[in-house]
């Protein structure tokens, strides 16, 4: 055996905790603060949040489609409404002309 | 120095908003809006139009053209109202609106007045080669319409959408000439 090798047996070799090592190591434990726990209210809030925040981009969506269709069909009626007075008015020009 | 300056941004401010303003106003249109059997308010600013646009389907070739119509336009204002007997308005309630459309770069194009009441007149607003506006005021017995398309139109544009999504066909005179022969 080399004397490395004699080294690396000793610094290896068992070696038994002193007496009442066990106990102080329990009576630490002990007396470290228990771990805190997030309280569960946290969790209800976050997804109480998540879903208002769905809840008003779905709304949102909703209300702007709405609003983009009530405007279509304001402007075909406007649509509607300018092209038959102008018919109108052609009508009107051609009685006059045929007169 | 910094006045001169100042007084340039207070007209381009002013400036901006009668420009914003440009919607003519019915001074007697709460009148006959109680009067009326039926009465169409359609007030579509540059945002409402884009939003509307925005609906139209690029696919659909009636929509499509009506999409590009109204691309360049900043609003479309129509009050109709259609009343129940003769009457209900005055020569002056109208003529206290067509006096709106004395200013400066509005002119009549056409004005028709026929037999049976039913008069029609189109204004447009000329904005260097092309319009920027058109007015059209039929003035019937029991029905008064008002419509404003504010931004540059051409006419012709309107007839192309004639005869689809409910708008009424213009039949062109050639047109109506053709038929007869058959």
């Amino acid at each position: 055996m080399t004397p490395f090798e004699e080294d690396l047996k000793k610094a290896l070799a068992r070696v038994e905790p002193p007496d009442g090592f066990t106990e102080r190591l329990a009576a630490r434990i002990g007396a470290l603060p228990a771990r805190k726990r997030r309280p569960v209210y946290w969790r209800w809030a976050a997804a109480a949040a998540a879903a208002a925040v769905l809840f008003s981009g779905v709304s949102y969506e909703h209300e702007r489609q709405a609003r983009g269709e009530a405007a279509k069909e304001k402007l075909l009626l406007a649509m509607r409404i300018t092209s038959s007075k102008l018919q109108q008015a052609q009508h009107q020009i051609e009685e006059v002309e045929s007169h | 120095m910094k006045q001169p300056f100042l007084k340039l941004i207070m007209v381009g401010l002013s400036l901006s908003c009668l420009c914003a303003a440009e919607e003519f106003k019915i001074p007697a249109m709460d009148r006959m809006a109680a009067r009326a059997k039926e009465t169409v308010d359609v007030t579509l600013d540059q945002s409402m139009l884009q939003l509307a646009s925005g609906f139209l389907s690029k696919d659909d070739p009636d929509e499509a053209k009506v999409k590009k119509l109204v691309a360049k336009l900043k609003g479309i204002y129509v009050r109709s109202f259609e009343f129940s007997k003769e009457g209900e308005y005055s020569a002056s309630d109208v003529e206290a609106f067509r006096a709106q459309l004395k200013q400066p770069g509005w002119s009549r194009i056409v004005g028709v007045k026929s037999v049976n009441g039913e008069n029609t007149e189109i204004y447009v607003l000329k904005s260097g080669d092309q319009l920027g506006g058109l007015v059209v005021l039929a003035i019937e017995p029991k029905e008064f319409t008002f419509v404003h398309i504010d931004g540059p139109i051409n006419p012709e544009d309107l007839s192309e959408l004639s005869g689809h999504m409910g708008i009424p066909e213009i039949v062109k005179p050639k047109a109506k000439a053709e038929k007869k022969e058959e």
